[in-house]
């Protein structure tokens, strides 16, 4: 008979013992030193945001003042701006993407990646190129106060500074839904949709009765996105003077030198983010189901006449003019005036190499933690270590002015410790690398796993099973396989990096300037011209990384 | 040298969370030295989880796994466990998982402590790839890349090779040429083996030893030829092809047989066999197809792969013995 090995099986009592599985596996410590790093890591980033919920509970004199003065304003400006951005971002956003996935027009190819050319421009610079906007109102409000009444001089000036600043906001951050929308729409199953045509639904009916409907959980994502750089904008509000909770953030703490109430304000657009994120989790529901089953049916376009071709066309132009064409001009004109005239404002060039070599030095710094830290989070499957990996990415839905403080705060409180040997770190390049970190976390994250995802489990198995260590399987598998997507993460980590105002604005050491604050502070001094030179090369870095990204994201697999 | 089996399961569960039933329930298994295991179960039966939990890329829940008598995971050994490059096993992939950044020759020096150019030449000559050292995996057709997995596996020595459907991927044609290779190579190797696989072809093919695993218990193990002839129930029976139930006169179990294996007895009177009626009869080339409807089975019919049943009719009485079936017993008056 067979040898089953039945009978010599030796009866321990720990087969009595329940299924590991049931155990409290997430309440393990971490038993390796992979484990280790991922909890240190995770733990680091988490500490400015828990710093600042900490300072929720703290009793301040100040803040009851705050309460009852400014902070109304501050969030009634907020809500209005969500508010008014999110609907005339839909307005501009949705039509084309709908235009160009399923229409054929004159110049449709190139709108279609042209309209994403306004995620290059950073809010606070289209701010100072549109704050010429009211500057040219001013003799229509000073005939209105002459002709009409003094009531009515405050009503129209509050309609063209909010208003500009909504459509401005809106112009540059469009892309976003744009981008969700495009993908969505050409994902849509194309069965159903010639479905309801054959149905006899008209394509009106087709976009509002199925199509607008089955892109919603990509719509609600992009426009979480566009949320959260509305709160995060200090920038722009600042010029607009429409106080928000972030410039409230600003004012309270560095005007007023109220540090509690700062952290309080803080805590609150934390909040207010965090409650952002549940809703677009819950709008988002099941919308996995929707993506997954992507139709091989090609899509075929719908040629439009030359009339109904040229009303496309300008659906398409008008938000990538204002967004885009529009102050692009106005910045090549203004850099060209400052680099030809004698009189132009001299670019420290220096200083503002150093302001490079700190984003180029993070990104890649941080894009090597964040692919280190992804692969210790893979390397065994645990519910601890799956949701530190998701928690570790938290600080970019988190505004940069919050982090800063939460920065200050958490580096202030270790440099209290006075640890021997180690020196101080309040006001040093390498808190404000540590607070980028925090902040952008997440795209290098977002970019490993993606691409992690793509190799799959079994090359890392072999190499463990051909007796290398997991240090070694990453630097001879993962790292040089990865190298694409690392690229094309550090790149955008760069510019993200070079872009970022608030939270540069806080946590910079003394006389250190980067691109974003050089331009920031020329603008606040009304040096339109000078300001231009360094808006312009940020927005020609921020083009090079929608490219790099683009390229990245539509490239096929290597090596297959 | 140790005595004890090279690798042994003994109660071993695992538990995934997802799940209601366990992966694997309580399973002993013992792999000898010099002999190659065939798990077979159809997906979901639990065998890939075995082969994990041998390589070590997974942990029980409960009970141990032992190598060469050594614990080296699970409750006998808590927080212990051996780490996969720890343990020097092979395992030859599904799909391969081929480095695709490296080169044949590299892909297979890659388990190597340092580059032995000789060990590597070997190894591509043992599989048949020598002279494409320099392409890499994707410039290999379906075949060459799974005898690239193969080298690479055996080039570190392993003291066990583990294989994971290794053909699964393959057509028919080249499937059977590659598992005969196969087996060659691991029988000149002497390399103990243990493989997974949902065919029972493969594992009737190749396989010195079988274990069938289902719904992560391991219903049956033994030589391919015993497995097939004496199945241990109904499952086992047919994951091989059709089989005819039949109660033992003597112990009164149900036994299953093979087609094949019936005698056809045109004699109504006789001291063997049971009374049957005839359904149908199907000429099918070489055989003829015989189905038939016994007496004593209400409702049931046998399959019979008779060679010469030109004469036999729809409708004619006979009686249907087994071959290999124990001593003939009389019929009962």
């Amino acid at each position: 008979m067979a040898i089953t090995g039945t009978a010599e099986a030796p009866t321990s009592p720990e087969a009595q013992l329940p299924p590991r599985s049931t155990r409290k596996a997430w309440l393990r410590w971490p038993t390796d030193r992979w484990g280790f790093g991922v909890a240190v890591v995770a733990g680091l980033i988490l500490l400015p945001l828990i710093a600042v919920l900490l300072y929720l509970g703290r009793e301040s004199v100040e803040w009851d003042h705050l309460v009852s003065t400014v902070l109304g304003g501050y969030l009634k400006n907020t809500l209005i701006l969500v508010l008014a951005v999110t609907a005339t971002v839909l307005l501009m956003a949705i039509p084309p993407a709908w235009i160009v996935t399923n229409y054929d027009f004159p110049g449709r190819w190139l709108f279609s990646w042209a309209l994403v050319l306004p995620l290059a421009i950073p809010t606070y610079v289209a701010a100072f190129v549109f704050y010429q906007g009211p500057e040219a109102a001013i003799p229509l409000l000073i005939w209105i106060r002459t002709n009409i009444s003094i009531d009515a001089f405050f009503v129209a000036e509050l309609v063209i500074r909010y208003g500009l600043l909504i459509v401005m906001l809106a112009a540059v951050l469009y892309p976003y839904v744009y981008l969700a929308c495009r993908a969505a729409f050409s994902q849509q199953s194309r069965t159903v949709i010639e479905a309801a045509r054959c149905l006899g639904d008209s394509p009106r009916k087709v976009f509002f009765g199925v199509a607008l409907p089955m892109a919603r959980p990509a719509i609600a994502a992009g426009t979480a996105l566009v949320i959260m750089e509305v709160i995060n904008d200090y920038g722009a509000v600042h010029f607009f003077g429409v106080p928000t909770l972030t410039e409230g953030i600003f004012r309270t703490w560095f005007n007023m030198g109220d540090k509690v109430s700062a952290l309080r304000l803080a805590g609150i657009v934390m909040l207010a983010v965090a409650v952002l994120l549940v809703v677009e989790q819950l709008l988002r529901g099941r919308a996995r189901y929707v993506e997954a089953e992507a139709s091989s049916v090609p899509l075929v376009r719908t040629k439009l006449p030359r009339g109904r071709g040229m009303f496309a066309a300008m659906v398409c132009l008008v938000p990538l003019s204002i967004g885009f064409l529009y102050p692009v001009t106005r910045l090549v004109m203004w850099a060209w005036a400052n680099l030809t005239s004698d009189a132009g404002v001299p670019i420290r060039a220096e200083a503002l190499g150093r302001g490079l070599l700190l984003a180029a030095g993070t990104a890649t710094a941080v894009t090597l933690i964040a692919a280190i830290f992804m692969y210790a989070v893979r390397l065994r499957t645990s519910a601890t270590r799956s949701s530190l990996g998701r928690v570790a990415g938290l600080g970019y839905a988190t505004p940069g002015a919050v982090i800063a403080v939460g920065v200050l705060v958490a580096v202030g409180a270790f440099d209290r410790l006075d640890l021997p040997w180690v020196p101080i770190i309040s006001g040093t390049l390498f808190a404000i690398a540590f607070a980028y970190m925090v902040r952008f976390f997440a795209i290098p994250l977002q970019f490993t796993r993606a691409g992690m995802d793509r190799l799959g489990k079994p090359l890392e198995e072999a190499s463990r099973l051909l007796g290398k260590s997991p240090m070694a399987t990453f630097l001879k598998i993962d790292l040089p396989l990865l190298r694409g997507p690392l690229i094309a993460a550090g790149m955008l980590l760069f510019v993200d990096i070079l872009k970022e105002l608030p939270l540069t604005l806080i946590l910079r050491p003394a006389n250190f300037e980067t691109l974003a604050t050089t331009a920031f502070s020329l603008a606040s001094e009304a040096r339109l011209q000078a300001c231009a030179v360094p808006s312009l090369v940020i927005v020609i870095a921020g083009g090079i990384g929608l490219v790099v990204m683009n390229r990245w994201m539509s490239a096929p697999s290597s090596h297959e | 040298m140790n005595d004890s089996p090279l690798l042994s399961f003994r109660g071993v569960t695992r538990q995934y969370r997802q799940q209601s039933q366990p992966a694997l329930d309580a399973v002993d298994l013992d792999v000898e030295r010099g002999e190659l295991l065939a798990l077979i179960g159809e997906s979901g039966s639990g065998k890939t989880t075995l082969l994990r939990l041998a390589a070590g890329l997974e942990e029980p829940d409960s009970g141990s796994v032992y190598l060469e008598g050594k614990c080296i995971a699970g409750d006998e050994c808590p927080g212990a466990m051996v780490p996969p490059e720890k343990r020097r096993l092979g395992l030859v992939f599904q799909d391969g998982a081929l480095f695709p950044h490296l080169t044949v020759s590299k892909n297979v020096a890659y388990g190597l402590k340092k580059f032995d150019r000789d060990r590597v030449a070997h190894c591509l000559e043992t599989v048949g790839l020598t002279g494409k050292e320099k392409r890499y995996p994707h410039e290999l057709s379906g075949g060459e890349r799974q005898r690239l997995a193969l080298a690479r596996a055996i080039a570190p020595e392993p003291r066990l090779l583990l294989l994971d459907e290794p053909f699964s991927h393959l057509d028919p044609i080249l499937r059977r040429k590659l598992r005969e290779e196969i087996r060659c190579i691991l029988e000149s190797l002497d390399q103990t083996s243990l493989m997974v696989t949902h065919d029972p072809e493969d594992a009737l093919a190749v396989a010195s030893r079988v274990a069938i695993l289902d719904r992560g218990r391991i219903l049956q193990t033994g030589v391919p030829s015993e497995v097939y002839r004496n199945p241990a129930d109904q499952y086992c029976a047919e994951r091989f092809g059709p089989a005819n139930r039949v109660v033992d006169r003597e112990s009164g179990k149900n036994i299953w047989k093979r087609p094949e294996d019936a005698r056809w007895i045109a004699c109504e009177i006789a001291d063997e066999g049971d009374m049957v009626t005839v359904e149908h009869v199907r000429p099918m080339g070489h055989i003829y197809e015989v189905r038939v409807a016994p007496d004593e089975y209400d409702g049931e019919t046998w399959l019979c792969f008779l060679k010469d049943a030109s004469l036999i009719e729809p409708g004619e009485r006979g009686r249907v013995a087994w071959r290999g079936s124990p001593e003939p017993v009389a019929w009962k008056s």
